[in-house]
């Protein structure tokens, strides 16, 4: 019987050659303003060949202006090949932000609304009911629950990130208040490893619509991390980026806390 | 509803135009199975005489009118051996006749049964049939045999995937089959995430696959319909009949309830991998759940020569259970409730209460705190069928049906209060039909097969209906009382088609249909899973239409000893539905806001050619293809390949019969890998690496082969018991066949990225012994 079972489980992983098409380079953009203190960051990259080694070409040389709704404006510097860094403008909920980039005469724009900060209320600690069968580790897991309260009579949409010992947990929590608007939520399936003496600290960051769809694409074709939701055919995400540019601008409101699982 | 009514009036000056003077009489009666009683479908009356006849309904009822006289009459019907009868007709007769199985070997008997070249005569095209005992040998996985997986091996059927039993049919989707079991519609066809599907052989009487020229009483699919007719069970003595499996076991009793007047017949079916978690020492894999099952129940009684009553009910269920922490289960239960009444000799009533349910239940515990989501689809549906057969040149079916749909996309039930205000709102709707259709013989080469129908929607409450801005949040909310109406739409399907026969081994044929589609299956996934939920047409989601076109030719070699065809077809695809970037579909009450919509187009051609006698038989069938989509909100409006597109496909299926006690089997089958969206670059964002599109399907899965192997080795006969030893390779040259290729970083070399394939069932050997007292 046990062959059997082994029979009908089983499935074979091989490295295989495909042959991918090289498509011509895009501009990718990934650009955060947030309601921390600074610096914030722009980076331009492009795209590259799909089994080229992972460096991915930087643009330099560009022209990167990041504004808000009350006439602040920066031109961001750019601080090594690639990445720029806006020190002045602040980050102000409920201010709209506009990020320009001109690289070679070719101009891209997006604008990003920063929701006002939601709190968390509390994050707890549950001791996980099976393990998972992938970890070697055999001591108990833990899942972490986050709970806020959403706001009445608005559409809010929330990224819930977690940092275990510092380090990100590769998973998108996402969620928005369609069908639970005005409620008390906890959002409790936080896991990845996760031991008793572990620091995890977590992230409630508020978004707009547009920079939520961006997430919530990017995250079903994100491969590593153990997100591996199976929603059909594989597409771009949907940028906030005019001009076919790849990525994202966001204006982020963020509020964290921490937790020592004991 | 004005359009209903005059199609009416319609009906009643048919039938009231009386068959011209010249004096005839009727020969009607019913054509069974003589050791069983089983009433033989689609079986063939003829009358050499006037080189003309009938064939036997679903029911096995015949009738034909000839002006009076002393005839011929063969009685026949493939497997059988031909009855021949004199009959002297002066007045209208009912013959009840019985024929016998032909248990010779097949190549020895002198063909010359006029059923033989039925495919050549009739106005079907598009139309497979399977036969039953055909299926029993050809190797299959895990031993279980399956009507889906054979008949997945025919022209213009494609399988959805590795041992998966869903299908598609001519460039249609998976929600664009109909599949019936008694009537019933199945809505999820497939146990065990597809790898088997619900229907238990031993308790399928006959199954027959419409693909094309769909006559008018068929309607509600796109694609096909698959009409799959459950056994009345042996009227002349009690059998039982089973077999044991590595995964499943079957059994099967039937018998008469009065003698040639009643019979039932009880078949079950369980998987029992799970029985193996019990001697697990973890407390957890012990109480732990993995199994289906179905029970086909039916019984039938004659009331008098002209009434009859059939009640059927088909229940199956699929569980899994993760220890008591988690538990679902799925399955589909449907009844239907017949009476066929006979008003004369050449008006026949079938009446059926027909009752369907899929459901799909997950109960969670969390701690103290439960929580349970049901989801599902529930038909009830009430159908009249008549047939007027007014000679053997011409006869007529007409009728009508109404089902009232209850969607059910999620009930939550939860000792958490705050979870149950989560339920989403069932849904209404009542669909409606009534069609008439007319066969018709002339000139004696021409058969014509025209026929119009006419179907009906109203979505109706109550519920709350949500219109939605171009961002896809509600814009405005409506609240509709009970029985309120939503939506309506309706239309007129015609359907036509007509044989030329240029002689008595080659027809030429010709079909356009037109279909409706008011109900459709949301899934993102390519082979459907058990979660996917059902939806009506409404305010957004507008009616699917397929209008089908198809030419054949059709020839029969070697005095009927093979049979072989040549169809074309071209399928045109409106309001096909399509799913946004990103889409949530699972417990959405706003779901419709995550679809979009646009048209479609499939052709192809299919090539069958058949050994029907002789110690080797089987088939060849080969299709070419293409089936491609436009929606404006993908790929910038640019055609694109359909996800099961498959240029190529070929299956091969050949048996031979070494000696009455041993047979063996083969097949083979070749496809050009589905189309696929790969990465054509890579970029990253947050540090991950994430692949770069360009276009929707613009790849090819690796092309897929496979080969099967069986062997069946007959135990010695008894007068009262036979066995048999069915042994089966799936895969038999190991083959490993991509089940879905991922990209990915390198795991050890984060530097690195790679694709890898997925292959599952390198080879499943399996054996099965099955017994009959």
């Amino acid at each position: 019987m046990p062959i059997l079972m082994i029979l009908i489980f089983y499935s074979c992983e091989k490295v295989i050659d495909v042959d991918l098409n090289s498509a011509s380079p895009k501009v990718v953009i990934e650009g955060i303003i947030n309601n921390k203190p600074g610096p914030y960051k722009v980076s331009l990259t492009k795209t590259t060949d799909y089994f080229n080694p992972q460096d991915f070409p930087l643009i330099s040389g560009a022209e990167v202006i990041i504004s808000d709704n009350l006439g602040n404006t920066e031109i961001l510097s750019e601080k090594s090949a690639g990445n720029y860094e806006a020190s002045a403008i602040e980050g102000i909920p409920g201010r709209t932000y506009t990020l320009q980039v001109t690289i070679e005469g070719e101009a891209f724009s997006s604008t990003s609304e920063m929701p006002n900060t939601t709190l968390i209320d509390s994050i707890t600690s549950t001791e996980m009911p099976f393990m998972n069968p992938h970890s070697e580790n055999t001591n108990p897991q833990y899942r972490i629950t986050c709970y806020f309260k959403d706001s009445v009579g608005v559409n809010e949409f929330f990224r819930i990130i977690a940092y275990k010992n510092k380090e990100k947990i590769p998973s998108f929590y996402l969620l928005d208040d369609k069908i639970t608007d005005g409620n008390q939520l906890g959002y409790g399936g936080i896991f990845g490893n996760i031991y008793l003496g572990d620091t995890v600290d977590i992230e409630l960051v508020k978004i707009d619509q547009k920079v939520y769809e961006f997430y919530n694409t990017l995250a079903n074709i994100i491969v590593s991390g153990d997100g591996g939701r199976d929603v059909g055919t594989p597409a771009n995400p949907n940028t906030n980026i005019s001009n076919g540019a790849l990525g994202y601008f966001g204006a982020l409101a963020i509020d964290k806390k921490t937790l020592i699982i004991e | 509803m004005k359009k209903i009514l005059k199609l009416y009036f319609i009906f009643l000056i048919i039938l009231s135009i009386n068959t011209y003077a010249q004096e005839k009489s009727t020969l009607s009666g019913y054509l069974k199975d003589e050791s069983s009683g089983e009433e033989l479908i689609g079986a063939s009356v003829y009358i050499p005489e006037i080189k003309s006849g009938g064939t036997t309904n679903i029911y096995g009822f015949y009738s034909v009118t000839v002006p009076k006289g002393e005839y011929t009459v063969q009685f026949s019907f493939i497997g059988y051996n031909t009855k021949a009868m004199k009959i002297k007709l002066t007045e209208n007769k009912r013959l009840d006749v019985e024929i016998s199985l032909n248990s010779e070997l097949i190549d020895e008997v002198e063909i010359k049964a006029d059923a033989e070249d039925k495919n050549i005569r009739s106005t079907e095209m598009g139309v497979v049939k399977l036969d039953i005992k055909e299926i029993q040998s050809i190797p299959v996985i895990f031993g279980e045999q399956d009507i889906l997986k054979t008949i997945q091996l025919m022209p213009g059927i494609k399988a959805a995937g590795e041992g998966n039993s869903g299908f598609y049919v001519r460039g249609g989707n998976i929600d664009q089959n109909l599949i019936l079991l008694d009537e019933a519609p199945v809505y999820s066809a497939s146990h065990l995430l597809g790898f088997f599907s619900v229907f238990n052989s031993d308790a399928i009487k006959d199954v027959k696959m419409i693909k094309g020229g769909m006559p008018a009483e068929y309607g509600g699919r796109l694609s096909s319909v698959l009409d799959i007719v459950m056994k009345d069970g042996n009227s002349k003595e009690y059998e039982a009949s089973g077999g044991i499996g590595l995964i499943a076991s079957r059994l099967t009793v039937e018998g008469p309830i009065v003698k040639d007047k009643g019979s039932f017949i009880a078949s079950g079916r369980r998987t029992y991998v799970d029985m193996f978690l019990k001697v697990s020492n973890n407390e957890r894999m012990k109480k732990s759940k993995l199994y289906f099952y179905d029970l086909n129940l039916k019984a039938n009684y004659r009331f008098g020569a002209n009434d009859r009553l059939f009640l059927s009910g088909y229940f199956g269920r699929d569980v899994f259970g993760f220890a008591d922490l988690l538990n679902t289960n799925w399955g589909n239960a449907t009844t239907t409730l017949r009476w066929n009444h006979l008003f004369s000799e050449k008006l026949f009533l079938n009446s059926s209460l027909i009752y369907s349910d899929y459901t799909f239940n997950v109960g969670m515990k969390l701690g103290k705190e439960d929580f349970s989501i049901l989801s599902g689809i529930k038909d009830m549906n009430l159908k009249e069928d008549f047939e007027y057969f007014i000679n053997t040149n011409n006869s007529i079916k007409f009728g009508g049906n109404a089902i009232y749909h209850t969607f059910r996309p999620g009930e939550i039930s939860s000792s958490i209060k705050a979870f149950n205000d989560f339920s989403l709102e069932n849904k209404h709707a009542v669909e409606s039909a009534i069609y008439l259709s007319h066969d018709f013989s002339f000139k004696q080469n021409f058969k014509l097969n025209y026929g119009i129908r006419y179907s009906d929607f109203l979505q109706i409450g109550p519920g709350d209906i949500y219109s939605f801005d171009n961002e896809g949040n509600t814009s405005d909310t409506t609240t509709y009382s009970k029985f309120e109406i939503v939506k309506n739409y309706g239309g007129f399907e015609p359907r036509i088609s007509l044989t030329y026969l240029l002689n008595s081994s080659n027809s030429i044929k010709v079909s356009y249909n037109r279909n409706r589609q008011y109900v459709h299956l949301l899934s993102n996934t390519t082979s459907g899973t058990p979660l996917d939920a059902w939806v009506p047409s409404s305010t957004i989601i507008k009616p699917e239409i397929s209008d089908q076109y198809a030419l054949g030719y059709f020839k029969n070699l070697f005095e009927n000893k093979f049979e072989s065809s040549v169809e074309v077809y071209y399928k045109d695809l409106k309001n096909q539905v399509d799913y946004k970037n990103g889409a949530n579909l699972m417990l959405n009450p706003y779901v419709e806001s995550q679809l979009v919509f646009g048209i479609g187009r499939a052709y192809g051609l299919e090539l069958f050619i058949k050994k029907r006698s002789g110690k080797l038989t089987g088939w060849i069938s080969y299709t070419l293809s293409k089936t491609e989509k436009q929606f404006d909100e993908i790929d910038n409006g640019k055609w694109f390949p359909a996800r099961y597109d498959r240029i190529h496909d070929v299956s091969i299926v050949a048996m031979y019969k070494i000696s009455e006690k041993l047979n063996i089997s083969a097949t083979w089958v070749y496809y050009t890998g589905d189309a696929v969206t790969f990465p054509s670059g890579k970029y990253t964002i947050e540090g991950e690496t994430v692949s770069y599109y360009t276009e929707r399907n613009g790849y090819r899965m690796p092309d897929y082969h496979r080969m099967d192997l069986g062997v069946t080795y007959y135990n010695k006969k008894t007068a009262k018991t036979e066995s048999s030893w069915n042994f089966s390779v799936y895969n038999a040259y190991l083959r490993e066949n991509a089940y879905a290729i991922t990209f990915r970083q390198n795991a050890d070399d984060p530097s690195k990225t790679e694709a890898v394939r997925i292959s599952l069932f390198k080879i499943i050997p399996s054996i099965t012994y099955n017994f009959k007292f």
